[in-house]
């Protein structure tokens, strides 16, 4: 398993219902394909967006969550039919959903590098574009964030 | 001293995101404005690019995009800091860095919001203005070029050259003459570096092309249309010009797809028109007029001996005031037309004041020592050396930072110097000046020679010890009333 895989983007997914509807039928997609507990998995999204939202602007937003557990990280990607109000800084909603799963205490830097290196690339309005340009076709997007980060099996 | 440039910090509560999205934002806004950008992570994989004493010292400010508390906020006490969150950064970075010039000085300590803002005015008090700030950066990074082609011509002059109707003339062929042409090109640089920096200091990196082109062209006779460049003052002028030019354009809505190429493509292109066309177009004609003029005077005053001692006076007051720039050539080109028609007391005159500024101003660094930075202890000893060989631009960074002590001390002094050598009916027979000529048997009275010029080194460093130390008192007592 790789941390960032075809099998962990779901394009298209109807939501009918808020941001929470939305980080729950998240985490069951990627609770089911990663063998992670769909409910520590939804209370880690909530944690976090109570803090501050993760919808940082332009339709896109990254929940994340920390696991305890869990070997690697998952890099996740879900586009919905129908934009949600996420509460993002820009005040538009989300179309496009990247999560970040990480271990609780994960010993290996190197998973937290390419993590990073996403999060700068998402500051990137050409990557952003592309992203958005891609959000119905799976293989797009996973051509996408591939060629921009390099990430490690 | 300013260098266009800052600081900051970002961390976010987990440490894989938000923390490296505002660093991206900050470092992405920050370089579109021409800004030194550094910004330290401190995230899940602890702390990275981690901000050194330097980087803090040289920012001109500090943005802290946190949502919890940071590790290492005693290295930003003294420093403006502005507090936001990763959320401020990544949505508008452009509006914290404008936020964040105005942002209070971080003091370390917890006060009541009155004291703090006591503190902060007190800072402010002691703070040197922008615009000397400006002028400092130029004027530091000039100094290494002025002491390496100072003294460069120094020792070639010194050891390869021999006096001629001509000037000094050193053979060719030889490395003294190599030595000279390097110290040229140490001189020539000075120019384009002075007023690069003042203009760096403004608005950055996109104005460093247009201020130091511009300079170049503003100390090109050739295509000014005049008989001289016009110096280092030119070069003052074009620095602020290009570096307040580039800031208005820096304040334009740019469309975003445009936006990457205005600092190195649009910034560069259009400011160098601009201010290059307003030197030749507007600056031109008046500066070739002035020098006219100034000619003029000259032989109005030459013609009636009763008036040489005021001669003598304006001679040596035009070669101090711009120190190799468009007035001071007049003055000398009158000098060696004098030895041309064969009555060479005119060069005998600008000769004594040519040494003066550097002289003075290298001499008055050894006046209450405690008093100079280290950088003007050094070119003070490097002035010193090139006053003797008769390079008045040692003065320049002296009269560069400090316009308004330096300039009347040695504007007078090299005005005594030369009307005391009026009066002594000194000659110089060599279109050069300095303790070097008199040395060589230029001149026909070597010892009045060098009195008239201890006259004027006398008035000029008297006068920059007393701004010096008046200077100081002023400090000490506005530190006592407070």
């Amino acid at each position: 398993m790789k941390e960032f895989d075809l099998n962990n983007i779901f394009t298209d997914v109807s939501i009918t219902g808020n941001k929470n509807d939305a980080l729950k039928k998240m985490a069951e997609l990627f609770a089911h394909e990663n063998g992670i507990d769909a409910k520590a998995l939804v209370q880690g999204f909530e944690a976090r967006e109570k803090e501050s939202t993760t919808g940082f602007g332009n339709g896109v937003a990254i929940p994340h969550a920390k696991i305890n557990g869990l070997q690697q990280p998952v890099v996740g990607i879900v586009t919905f039919t129908q934009p949600i109000e996420w509460e993002s800084l820009d005040e538009e909603p989300v179309e496009i959903a990247i999560a970040l799963i990480m271990p609780l205490d994960d010993p290996n830097k190197e998973h937290l590098t390419v993590l990073s290196k996403l999060a700068r690339k998402l500051m990137d309005d050409e990557f952003i574009k592309d992203l958005q340009n891609g959000r119905h076709d799976a293989k797009k997007l996973y051509e996408v964030v591939t060629n921009a980060i390099e990430f490690k099996a | 001293m300013s260098m266009a440039s800052f600081v900051g910090v970002t961390k976010c509560p987990v440490g894989i995101a938000h923390t490296y999205m505002a660093a991206e934002k900050l470092q992405k806004a920050g370089e579109a404005k021409g800004y030194t950008v550094k910004v330290e992570t401190q995230g899940a994989q602890g702390n990275e690019n981690e901000l050194t004493d330097a980087d803090i010292k040289d920012a001109d400010f500090v943005v802290l995009a946190i949502d919890v508390a940071i590790e290492g906020m005693n290295r930003f006490i003294g420093k403006k800091v502005l507090l936001a969150s990763t959320a401020n950064a990544i949505k508008d970075s452009d509006k914290l860095i404008i936020d964040a010039q105005k942002a209070k000085v971080y003091t370390g300590e917890k006060k009541s919001a009155e004291k703090q803002e006591e503190q902060t005015e007190e800072n402010d008090e002691h703070k040197q203005s922008p615009i000397v700030q400006q002028l400092l950066n130029g004027v530091s990074h000039m100094i290494p070029f002025v002491v390496v082609g100072g003294l460069f011509i120094a020792l070639a002059t010194t050891f390869g050259a021999h006096p001629t109707s001509a000037g000094m003339v050193i053979a060719p062929h030889t490395v003294w003459n190599a030595m000279n042409q390097i110290g040229t090109i140490g001189f020539t640089l000075m120019i384009p570096i002075l007023a690069g920096y003042i203009a760096y200091a403004i608005s950055g990196r996109a104005a460093l092309a247009p201020a130091m082109i511009s300079a170049m062209v503003a100390n090109t006779p050739a295509i000014l249309g005049t008989k001289a460049g016009t110096g280092f003052i030119g070069a003052i002028v074009v620095g602020f010009a290009a570096g307040y030019l580039v800031k208005w354009f820096n304040s334009w809505k740019i469309p975003q797809s445009i936006r990457p190429v205005m600092p190195i493509f649009v910034i560069p292109l259009l400011g160098t028109g601009i201010i290059t066309a307003g030197f030749i177009l507007i600056l031109g004609a008046p500066i070739a007029w002035l020098m006219t003029s100034l000619e003029s005077l000259l032989n109005f005053l030459s013609k009636d001996p009763s008036t040489s001692i005021v001669l003598g006076l304006v001679l040596g007051a035009m070669v101090a005031v711009d120190m190799g720039g468009a007035i001071n050539k007049v003055a000398f080109l009158f000098g060696v037309a004098s030895i041309t028609a064969g009555h060479p007391q005119i060069m005998g005159a600008v000769a004594c004041a040519i040494a003066v500024p550097p002289l003075s101003v290298g001499l008055a660094t050894f006046i209450r020592r405690d008093l100079n930075t280290e950088e003007e202890k050094t070119a003070g000893i490097a002035a010193i050396l090139m006053g003797l060989i008769g390079i008045t631009e040692g003065a320049i960074p002296f009269a560069t930072a400090n316009p308004k002590h330096v300039f009347p001390s040695i504007i007078i002094g090299s005005a005594v110097a030369s009307a005391v050598g009026m009066i002594f009916g000194i000659t110089d027979a060599v279109p050069h000046g300095g303790p070097i000529v008199g040395v060589l048997g230029a001149t026909n009275n070597i010892g009045l020679f060098f009195v008239a010029i201890l006259c004027g080194i006398a008035v000029s460093t008297a006068m920059l010890a007393f701004f010096k130390i008046r200077k100081d008192n002023k400090e000490k007592a506005k530190v006592k009333a407070a």
